[in-house]
């Protein structure tokens, strides 16, 4: 047999050319046979004409870079010059090859012997490595991508450490300063009531000490009024008066405000007051002034709510006196009525005087607070202060409704279960 | 009614009043005799007649303030309900205080009676009057 072949011609005395025929010319793979070290062309088969697009005669006698140029490159050159040299076959692996389709290729190469049983060839077949080439890359892709998303999942991990790390800091400053501040709220919560109670405790000595000079100063002006009176003219009679009449209204203001600043000092226990009883005892306290007036009273049945006795006396006082006591020149009307509502007790008290304003709404309820002269109608204007200031412990509020010369309607409110 | 005047003991340190309640007392229609004591430590020498109040005269009632200076009212008071000759004299506490419980301490010690001081001079009067009247008209006291 190795003679037949050598018969033929060429370097090693072998047909290559139609051996190449005889066994490959219908492989599905692409197939070319080479020269030992020259890389010419001895052989091709119809595959690899349809991948290199070109004619047989065009490639045989050609060196191999002619119907592959990428070969010089991708080391094919190299790997047939050693396939050649040593007998063993090699693999060259998915290379790209941009102008044919497929796109990439996998060479493999071994030798082919000569009737001497060397070396004589090497044939090259090629086979479709596109898919698992595309396969690669986009596992390489994506392993890049996850490689990179590992990094961002780490980098993200650490700031979001870092942000959980600043957040606890945050927090732990911010609890600090919530701390703090609840502190100073406290301090400044504790600061106002001992103010409030220094306050309190202020105007009860200054009123009750007062008190002591003052009865000196009246008593001895009384005492000179009653035993000088026929002894000075006409102006000394009128300046012991004013200075009776001073020392008089000092008094009750000083009264008062002992009576104001003993509010909380002198307060009883919630008990249940029978509101009807309460009024009972206040209008008869008013007997005289309804007679001396013609004041008409008249009132809804009152509730028991809960609350301090005393106190709550001194509010119908109070409301029902100023009642009484602004009224105008028509004949005078008071009703005290209640209404239940959900909650709390509304009552009222309501005149046919001379009215308040609207604006004067906050005011009115200021200790001290007056809206008119001495001469017209008496009082220091404490009364609805310490109504208010009672109320307000009650848990409950006051407010009024009125019309200048059509009347008054003082609102109040009592918690049904009793506030405070 | 006794025809001599009634001897009444004014104890109080604050001039002022002392003229104030003399002049009540002397223009009621009680005749009496009013001694004065400033010092609330010389209360006792002069009941007891001791010292420069050899010849100071018992008397049928006592108007004792509470607030005197070195010793206080309360003091005096519990010493001359303490004293067997001395604690049938009636003593009125009158004094400015609304305490509660100076009122309370005040009959613990068996006083006779306590009386706020009127902050005007009618007032004034009026019950040093009405103090008079009850004490040397309407009741009977022990013989000095």
């Amino acid at each position: 047999m190795g003679s037949k072949l050598k018969s033929d011609g060429g370097l090693s005395g072998l047909d290559l050319t139609n051996l190449g025929r005889y066994f490959s010319e219908q492989s599905p793979h692409a197939m070319v046979i080479v020269e030992g070290t020259t890389h010419i062309v001895r052989g091709v088969n119809s595959a690899f004409l349809r991948l290199v697009k070109e004619d047989r005669e065009k490639l045989i006698g050609q060196p191999f870079t002619e119907a592959v140029p990428e070969g010089e490159k991708n080391g094919c050159l190299a790997l047939l010059d050693r396939v050649y040299r040593t007998g063993q076959p090699e693999i060259l692996p998915e290379q790209e090859h941009a102008q044919t389709s497929p796109a990439y290729w996998s060479y493999s190469m071994w030798v082919i012997l000569g009737a001497d049983d060397r070396p004589a060839g090497v044939m090259i077949q090629v086979t479709n490595a596109t898919e698992i080439a595309t396969f690669r890359r986009e596992l390489v892709a994506m392993n890049e991508e996850l490689t990179l998303s590992s990094i961002q999942q780490h980098n993200l991990a650490e700031t979001l450490e870092r942000t959980v790390d600043e957040l606890k800091k945050a927090k732990a400053e911010l609890e600090i300063r919530v701390r703090d501040r609840t502190a100073e709220l406290t301090e400044a919560v504790e600061e106002l009531k001992r103010s409030n109670r220094d306050l309190e405790q202020f105007a009860y000595v200054c009123s009750h000490d007062l008190q002591e000079p003052l009865r000196m100063v009246t008593s001895f002006v009384q005492l000179l009024e009653d035993r000088y009176n026929d002894k000075v003219d006409e102006q000394g009679k009128q300046y012991i008066n004013f200075a009776v009449e001073g020392s008089k209204r000092m008094g009750t203001l000083i009264h008062d405000l002992l009576e104001f600043s003993r509010l909380n000092s002198q307060a009883q226990p919630f008990v249940p007051t029978d509101c009807e009883a309460l009024l009972r005892q206040v209008l008869h306290s008013f007997t005289l002034l309804i007679k001396e007036t013609g004041t008409q009273v008249t009132h809804d049945p009152l509730p028991t709510v809960l609350g301090d006795r005393t106190q709550l006396a001194q509010v119908f006082q109070n409301l029902i006196g100023n009642a009484i006591k602004f009224q105008s020149e028509k004949p005078p009307l008071v009703h005290i009525g209640v209404e239940k509502r959900d909650t709390d007790w509304l009552f009222h008290v309501r005149d046919n005087g001379i009215g308040i304003c609207q604006e004067y709404q906050d005011r009115i309820f200021v200790i001290f607070q007056r809206l008119h002269t001495r001469q017209k109608y008496i009082g220091n204007g404490i009364g609805l202060a310490i109504v208010k200031k009672i109320l307000e412990r009650h848990g409950g509020a006051i407010y009024f409704e009125s019309k200048p010369d059509e009347g008054s309607t003082f609102y109040f409110t009592i918690p049904i279960n009793g506030g405070g | 009614m006794s025809i001599k005047p009634a001897e009444i003991l004014l104890v109080e340190d604050n001039h002022a009043d002392a003229v104030l309640s003399k002049t009540c007392i002397q223009s009621s229609q009680i005749p009496s005799n009013v001694s004065v004591v400033e010092d609330g430590s010389e209360v006792m020498a002069y009941l007891r007649n001791e010292g420069a109040y050899k010849d100071a005269p018992r008397p049928d009632l006592i108007l004792l303030d509470l607030n005197l200076p070195r010793k206080d009212g309360r003091e005096v008071l519990a010493e001359i309900k303490a004293d067997e000759t001395l604690r049938k004299i009636p003593v009125i506490i009158f004094t400015s205080s609304h305490a509660d419980k100076d009122i309370a301490h005040a009959y613990d010690l068996h006083a006779n009676g306590y009386i706020r001081k009127p902050e005007n001079y009618p007032q004034f009067c009026a019950a040093m009057e009405a103090i008079l009247q009850y004490w040397f008209a309407l009741a009977s006291l022990p013989a000095r």
